[in-house]
Order: structure tokens, then sequence, then C-alpha cells
């Protein structure tokens, strides 16, 4: 039996190694074809939002949902479907320009750019740091700010170029340009307010608020808004600008440590303010967390909240410039789908629906 | 030496069971011995579910990290970022903090991350591997709410002096050189490993995540890890054994940005320097056996992220991590007669931690004392039946943790057989890591200990189904609890905290089924693993969407298998693993949010010659057989078919076997 055993297992050990080579030869062959998957879904859309899900950083898990007011209809990953491959790691904002979004993937240095109606790829800026929101001037000129670099880049959305960039010392975020001004706020761990040329691209003026300025706002009288949540130990504050001379006009303060007020947003005709308003700690959640709306004539913060935000994480928030409607988002435990949930201006709820990972943004396309 | 008198054969039966199926130096060579079959083990061990890495699975492995070792050969499931990255360990679907790893009874977990970067942890510097699943670990310590596992140096005093040297060259530019010298005589014996390993690793990958459709080079991710082991035993003669243990490492490692990264450039590193001493006296007498373990630990670990802008290379994030381990163990075991042993043990550990960001200027240092006590009864009541209780209590921090208890039970229900149904119940806690309590923003040092309660039912067999071919299978189902979990949550943007929150339930099964055949100038084996594990979140107080649903990136079916063959001077290996599904989201979502699973295989082959009277050893190694592309973690690229080409030389004295996996105890 043993003499048996020994001769079979030589004759298979001899045949394990032919196999292994053939194999070896077999599995490079077939290995080498690679093909560029066809698109998953096809669209057609006209009017409706873009809302970026983040993603969990470094998981690149980003996506792109789009809804339809009309019809009440939520498309969620429309940019995977369309174009067969992911967005990439943190999807910070949307713009749309000239038919085209642009779509920021902060943690991927990029952004990509899909036709804004049916959503396929047509093309990429690679290249940038760690973009955060872009403006466009014209169809040869945009800004984009940066988390991680200390300059704004200049980018022609026609040619998909960076073009060039303006170095302001620190990091940017949120931007407007009203005239021939950009205005930007400098938020992860500073106080700045900066006053650029969009012509010659020069700093004329700056302006320190509370720490961290984390969103601003245009008004009807082109006056600026700018929301700073204080960072972790300071003090949050709003602060109503004149852009002309960058003059403080009105400065409200939060009170206490605890507030971290976010994403400052404006209705369409530009008279009422909205913010998340929430203290740093759920756990031990203050009353007050959630909606806030102000009109820009008021003289005081809002004492309490028209949405409040019970057992949710509200993380961004967004106003339809048209019909005023309140888009906000619960990011949930930041692991899983979040949801929107759309409000009337007054407070009383419209509709709910589930979206992607970490809903951080709105973007508001119309024809 | 009663006691080894009256043991000692059972531990040698033991031994000669766990005897590498191809000896040490000449790996494949055959050492046959007849095997049998029998339920003993030591006393002190009954009721526990221990693995004992096959030694021949360290040889196979011997120029990788721990990782790759136990994700082929062991239940354990490891996360692992590549190559040049982390490597983090779920022992029965539990949290990384909750494998607890020690060498030579130094915590190689730190204290900051309640983790242990199994790809720092050379399989070479490792002469035993043991695995103590669930509440078996209580024993060593606390904490380890999954399991722990145990690295230890041996050696066999009587062994000759010798060194060999190995030279690996592989794909993407990798060189990994390897030498160990043995050396002095039977009283005193010293050993001195070394390693090198270097490597570009630039692999091509197909990039499916930025619309370019093509293949790709690996960036920034290369790396260089070097280390040394200095063992040194004394043996007095007089029932004293002393030894003395040291390792240095460092490794520097680039790492590499995820699929979509379309940016600029980036330099991502991370450096780690690690320096551990341990002293070690070990008393033997009559009924008795002390053991007495002092070590130190000492780590640095330097963290970058520097992003290329338009005014050059600009830092993100640089932050250093220095932490001081300082641990003293002392066990002492008294046997009455052959039927009962009383084991009891103290220690007494430290431990002072610093991290610092350097961009920010802010940081945290804290200190920990621990201090812990064990006793332990074992007993035999009948020859088939035998049971022990564990109580063990700590104080960390002048914080006492409630006591905790293990018991078990083991019994041979068949005279002839080798049979055995194991079945133990532990209550067990985990400390806080120090992030968790201290971290700025979110550390909370009002967190309490994670608790734990786990049972096991574990079934063994032994068969010798003809002479020479023995199949083992096992099964062991478990069920845990773990309330008071620790979850980091945001408690606002950017700014999350940690937090008592979830309660988590673990069950599943481990299954085991190994064969060998031992036969002249053949030896074959085979040994495959199938591993279920259900790991869920049972708290539904506020996000309904996460009940009963699967923790992240734990699979809930896991396999490997291992096949040997050696013919006479030819050897073979094939190494298979797959990796089931895993989650990236806590509700589950499928639709693009999870990973598929995958199957790697690898495969060796090599022959042992003789040039010039010196035992040489060529290996060619494939690893990834088939070219399977696959994401371990969401969106990482990992290396396709790869190579590695091995060239062992070994000097000795004699020609006879430097057999380090004798144990110390045996010859005793």
């Amino acid at each position: 039996m043993n003499q048996k055993l020994e001769g079979i297992l030589k004759i298979k050990f001899r045949l394990i190694i032919k196999l292994l080579f053939v194999t070896l030869i077999l599995s490079s062959i077939y290995s080498c074809k690679k093909e560029k998957p066809d698109p998953i879904q096809t669209y057609k859309k006209q009017d409706g939002v873009f809302i970026c899900n983040e993603g969990n950083f470094t998981f690149g898990n980003a996506t792109l949902s789009f809804f339809d007011p009309n019809k009440k209809e939520i498309f969620n990953q429309v940019f995977i479907n369309a174009n067969s491959f992911p967005v990439g790691d943190i999807l910070q904002s949307v713009s749309v320009f000239e038919k085209k979004a642009y779509l920021l993937v902060n943690n991927s240095g990029k952004i990509l750019i899909i036709n804004a109606d049916d959503f396929t790829h047509q093309g990429t800026i690679s290249g940038l740091v760690s973009p955060r929101y872009m403006v466009f001037v014209n169809s040869e000129k945009a800004f984009v700010s940066d988390l991680y670099s200390k300059s704004i880049s200049i980018i022609n959305p026609t040619t998909l170029e960076i073009t060039g960039n303006i170095n302001i010392g620190c990091s940017s975020e949120q931007m407007i340009i009203i005239d021939d001004y950009l205005y930007v706020t400098s938020w992860s761990y500073n106080n700045k307010l900066f006053k650029i040329n969009i012509n010659n691209h020069s700093i004329t003026d700056s302006l320190d608020l509370q720490m961290q300025p984390n969103s601003l706002v245009k008004d009807k009288n082109n006056k600026l808004w700018v929301l700073c949540d204080g960072g972790i130990d300071g003090q949050a504050g709003l602060s109503k600008i004149n852009p002309a001379n960058m003059d403080i006009e009105k400065n409200f303060l939060f009170s206490g440590t605890q507030n971290s007020p976010t994403e400052l947003k404006i209705n369409g005709s530009g008279d009422s303010l909205f913010y998340i308003n929430s203290s740093w700690n759920t756990s031990q959640s203050i009353s007050g967390n959630g909606i806030c709306i102000m009109s820009i004539e008021d003289e005081s913060l809002p004492t309490s909240t028209i949405i409040p935000e019970q057992n949710r994480l509200f993380f961004a928030l967004g106003i339809d410039p048209i019909s005023s409607i309140v888009y906000i988002s619960d990011a949930k435990d930041f692991m899983q789908k979040g949801w929107i949930f759309r409000y009337k201006p007054s407070g009383e709820i419209i509709d709910s629906f589930k979206v992607d990972i970490v809903p951080g943004d709105f973007c508001f396309k119309t024809k | 030496m009663l006691l080894l008198k009256k043991y000692g054969p059972l531990i040698l039966l033991i031994f000669s069971q766990l005897k590498p199926a191809f000896s040490q130096d000449s790996t494949f060579h055959i050492r046959l011995k007849q095997v049998e079959i029998t339920a003993q083990r030591p006393l002190k061990e009954k009721g526990l579910i221990i693995t004992k890495i096959d030694s021949t699975a360290l040889l196979q492995n011997m120029h990788n990290s721990m990782s790759d070792l136990l994700s082929t050969s062991s239940p354990v499931f490891i996360k692992s970022y590549g190559e040049s990255g982390l490597a983090s360990a779920s022992f029965r679907g539990t949290a990384a903090s909750h494998t607890k790893v020690d060498w030579n009874g130094i915590a190689l977990n730190s204290p900051m991350l309640g983790q242990a970067d199994f790809s720092l942890i050379p399989v070479f510097f490792a002469d035993e591997v043991n695995l103590f699943h669930g509440g078996s670990s209580l024993g060593n310590g606390s904490g380890a709410l999954g399991g722990s596992i145990s690295i230890k140096s041996k050696t066999n005093l009587k062994e000759n002096n010798g060194a060999y040297i190995i030279q690996n060259y592989g794909s993407f530019n990798t060189s990994q050189t390897f030498a160990k010298l043995g050396f002095g005589n039977s009283q005193i014996r010293g050993i001195i490993r070394i390693f090198k390993t270097i490597s570009d690793n630039d692999f091509l990958f197909y990039n499916t995540a930025n619309g370019e459709w093509n293949y790709q080079r690996q960036q920034n991710a290369n790396y260089e890890k070097q280390g040394i082991l200095g063992d040194l035993y004394f043996n007095s003669g007089n029932k004293n054994l002393l030894s003395a243990h040291f390792w240095h490492q460092t490794a520097d490692r680039n790492l590499p940005a995820i699929m979509s990264y379309q940016g600029e450039g980036r330099n991502e590193n991370q450096f780690d320097k690690e320096t551990r001493i341990a002293g070690k006296w070990q008393y033997y007498n009559k009924n008795f056996h002390s053991d007495y373990i002092s070590g130190i630990s000492i780590s640095h670990l330097t963290y970058f992220l520097a992003n290329n802008t338009p005014g050059g290379y600009l830092l993100n994030y640089h932050s250093e991590s220095n932490t001081l381990g300082l641990y003293n163990n002392y066990v002492a075991e008294y046997s009455f007669n052959s039927k009962t042993i009383i084991k009891a043990s103290a220690n007494l550990n430290y431990y002072k931690a610093e991290f610092i960001d350097k961009k920010l200027e802010t940081g945290y240092s804290a200190t920990r004392t621990e201090a812990g006590s064990g006793i332990s009864l074992h007993r035999e009541i009948k020859q088939w039946f035998s049971t022990f209780l564990l109580l063990r209590l700590e104080i960390s921090n002048g914080k006492n943790l409630p006591l905790m208890p293990s018991t078990g039970l083991e019994f041979v229900p068949f005279k002839q057989k080798d049979f055995v149904i194991k079945t133990s119940f532990t209550r067990n806690y985990h400390q806080p890591t120090l992030n968790d309590l201290f971290w700025i923003p979110g550390g909370n040092p009002n967190l309490k200990p994670e608790k734990g309660y786990t049972g096991d039912l574990s079934l063994w067999y032994g068969l010798n189904i003809a002479k020479n071919i023995i199949v083992k299978p096992e099964i062991t189902a478990y069920y845990s609890k773990i309330s008071d979990w620790i979850v980091w949550r945001p408690g606002d943007y950017r700014f999350w905290q940690a937090e008592n929150i979830q309660t988590v339930c673990a069950r599943g099964f481990e299954t085991k089924l190994s064969t060998k055949i031992n036969k002249p100038g053949i030896k074959y084996s085979m040994s495959a693993g199938y591993n279920y594990t259900r790991t869920t979140n049972q708290e539904n107080e506020n996000i309904e969407a996460n009940y009963n649903k699967q923790l992240i990136y734990i699979p809930i079916h896991s396999a490997n298998s291992t096949i040997k063959l050696s013919l006479k001077k030819n050897f073979l290996i094939y190494g298979f693993s797959y990796t089931g599904e895993r989650f990236t989201t806590s509700s589950n979502e499928t639709e693009r949010h999870s990973l598929p699973g995958y199957s790697l295989h690898n495969i060796l082959i090599g022959r042992n010659i003789k040039i010039m009277q010196l035992p040489v050893e060529f290996q060619f190694r494939v690893n990834n057989l088939f070219n399977t592309s696959y994401q371990a973690i969401l969106w990482r690229a990992m290396p396709g078919r790869n190579y590695l080409l091995t060239l062992k030389v070994s000097f000795e004295k004699k020609t006879k076997t430097d057999n380090f996996s004798e144990n110390i105890e045996s010859k005793k």
C-alpha cells in the first residue's frame, strides 16, 4: 500500500508542476484583457437638485444624487451609473455653469466635469490639491478654493486647464463674486475674509472675523453675510459686511463656545437667512439645535429654531432659489445612507427621501 | 521534576504531534516519527481553546509579516492596506483593539490606539505563535475580548552551532535578506537574527476609479524595514533558566493614495521605531514552576502628509507618538498531584504615552498604571473529565475592574477515541485606549471599560484512518456579547467623540480540518479552515438602520487552506484564502457599498540540494497566482501576480537538525 501511494504521489507531483505552468500561461493571457465597461444607466434630466454625497474621508465612496422636484423623484449614484467609474474621495461641492456640472472631489485633487442633463463625463481637471468650491466669472475664468493649499486656483472652464494661482497665504473656503471682486473666506483654523480683484488677481483688502468663517451669502442689497463657527473653543458669530469698503455693519455673537452654526444660506429673494445651529455635543444636546431663520433686517439672532433637529444629524442645508423650499440633510452616523428632508420656509414638512453616504451639499440647477 | 516526570511523556507526546512536519533547517527535509494519537494534553490547557501555529507555517511565511501568517493559517481576519500599510486583526469578529498580542510577555498593542500593526511583526522573529481564542485568553491578561496572540522565543540548548542566510528577490524590486546565527553550549546559548526588506512596491494595476481605464503604476508605496532580534539563554543547571531578549526595528513606509486620486502629488509617510527588551527567569522544581518576566518597550511613530501645492510641498499633517511601556509579570504553578494544579499570577504594568500634533502644536500626554492578579485551579476529576476555574482582578489607574471569572470543562467521552468536547464561559473587560480617553478633541475621560461575556463549545477529533494517515476535524462555536462598546461618533461636524454606546453581539464558528500522510520519502499535509462570523450591532436607540447589521469590514465568510507536499528533495506548497463580502456602511448597504469576496492563490515550489557540503535551498513563489484584481479596502489598489525567488544557505557544525521548535520544557 505504501509503495502504491508513493507512486501515485510521485506522478501527481509531476502532474501538478505541469498543470501549474499551463495555468500560469493561461492566466497571463486571460488577465491582459481589460475594457471600459458600458454605462449602467442613461439619464435626461432638466430642472432639479444635485446632492453631493461626500462619502467617508479616504474611503473614496462619494456619490452624486439628483432630485427632480417636479416629479418628486430621486436618482442616486447617477455619476457612476452614467460613467461606470466612481466620483472619488469626498465630493465637496457641485457648481453648474453653462449646461455643465463641476464636481469638486476634495481628497482626490480633481474636478470632474459632467453634462448637467445626462451626467456623462466630459473631462477632468486634475492636478489640484484639495478643491472645495468653485465660482465662475465667465466661460474663460473660474476660481477654485482649496483647503490644503495657500493658493486659489484659476481655471479655464472651456479648456479645463489650470491657468494660474492666487496666493493668499492660507487655506480658502467659500467664495462669492460681487462686481469685480471675489470675496473668499479662510475657514480652517483661520478667521479671514479676503477681497480679491478678479481681473488682476491682487488682494485688495481683508478682514478679521470670529474664528472659522465657514459660509457666506449675498443679500438683496448686495451686502455680504459671513457665518463663523468659532472653531473648537472660540465664540461663533454672524457678520454683515459692506463689500465696497469691507466695513462690518452688523456683528452678532453666539453665546458660549458650545454653539457651532454652519451652512449659512439665503432664499431666492435675498431677504431671509437660514443656518444650522448645533452644539458641539449631540449627546448633551442644547435646546435650539436645528434650522434657524432670520430676516436680514433683524437686530438679534433668532432665539429658537423653525425646524428642530430632534434625533437627526443635520449636516447640509440648501434653499431652492425659486420656491424657497428648504432642503436639509441628515447624515445619520456618517457611516450609512443619509436622508434629505424638504420643508416649506414656514417649517412645515413636505417629504423626505434617502440619498447616499454623508449628503453634504446641494446645487440647484435651473434651465 | 516530579511534575515533569509525570507529565513529561505527555508533553513529549504533544510535541511529537506539534513537531514540524518538515523539519526546520532543511525546510522540507523528511523527518518521520510515528505519530500517536492521544487525547492527552497538559492539564492546565484543558478546557481552553488554543491554536498552536504549525512551525512549517512559520517557516513558509518566514519572509512575511504576521499579517500574512494569520490570514493564511488561522481564523483571525486581517484587514490590510497592502504590503506597505497597516494591518489590523479581527479575532472572532471583534475590533482590532480586542486582539491582544504579546512578544515574550511584552504587549505589542499600542496603548494609544489599542491595536497592533501586524505588518510590523516579522514571522522570522517568532519561534512559537499561539492563539488563545476568546475567553481562553483571560489567563494571560484581560482585555482580549476576541482573543490573544502570544509570540515567543524558544531554543533547544542541545542544538548545534550554526547559521543560515536567506536572500529573496522578487517583483517590484523587492529584496529581502534574513540571517540567523546560533552559538553557545549546553549552558549558554545565543541567537541573533537580522533582517532587511526593501521594496519599490510599484506594481501595475488596472485603474477603474478615474475614468481613464488604463494600467497605472502604484505611486508612493515603497517601504524599507529592518530589525535585529537577540536571544540569550543561560541554564544555571540548578533548575533555573534565565534568558534575555532584545528586539529593535525600524520601518519607513510611504503610504499610497487611493485609486481615484488625481491631484498634483502627495507624500504620505509613516516611520516606526521600536525597541523592546525582556528578561525572563524560569524556575522548575518538583511540583513547582515559576516564570518571571520583566520588560520595557519604547516606541516612536512619526506620520506626515504633505501635498504638492503651487508654492511647493505643504505639510498638512505632521504628528509624533511616543510610548513607553514597563512590564512585570510573575506566574507560579503548583501541582498537588497529577490531577490538581493551582496557578497564580500577578502583574504590574506602566504606560506613558505622548501625542504631539507638530503642525497645530496640540496633543496630549497620559500615563496608565495597571496591576492585576489571577488565580486558577485546574483539576482532572475523572480521566475523561477535567475542569478549571479562573478568577482575575485588575486595577487601572486606581480604578478597580469588576471580577473577571472564567470556567471551562473538557470531556473525553469515548475511551479509545481521540474525541474531545470543550466548553467555557468567561467575563472579560477591555479598558478604553489612551486615545479614547484623552484625544483632543473628542477623547472622553468618562468612558467605561467595554464589557464582554463569551461562551464557546468546541469539538476536536483526531483520527488515524490508516497507518501514517491522520485526519483531524475541529469545530468551535462561540457567542459573545460586548456592551459599552466604544464608538467614535460625530458630536458635530468634523468633531467626533468617543462614547460607550454600542452593544455588539459576535457569534459564529471556526472549523478546521487537517490531514497528514507521513511515509518514507513522501510527506503530504493539508489543512483547511472555514469561519463564519456574525458580528452585529444590537443598539437601535437612535439609528434603526444599523440594528442587527454586520460591523464594517468584517467578512461573514472566510476560509483558508494550505496543501504541502514533499517528495524526497522537492517540495510544493499551495495556499488558498477566501475573504467573503464585506460591508463598508453601518447599515450594510449592498449597492456599491460592499466589497465583493475574493480568493487568492499562492504557490511555492522548492528543492533542497547540497553544494560543497552546504545545505542549499531554492524556492520559487508565485503570489496571487490567478492575477485576481481585488480590493481588501475600498479603492485601495492591490498587486496582481508577483514572484519571489529564494536562496537559502545553511552553515552548520554537524548535519544535525537545527530544531528551534523544541520546547524548553520538554528536555527537563
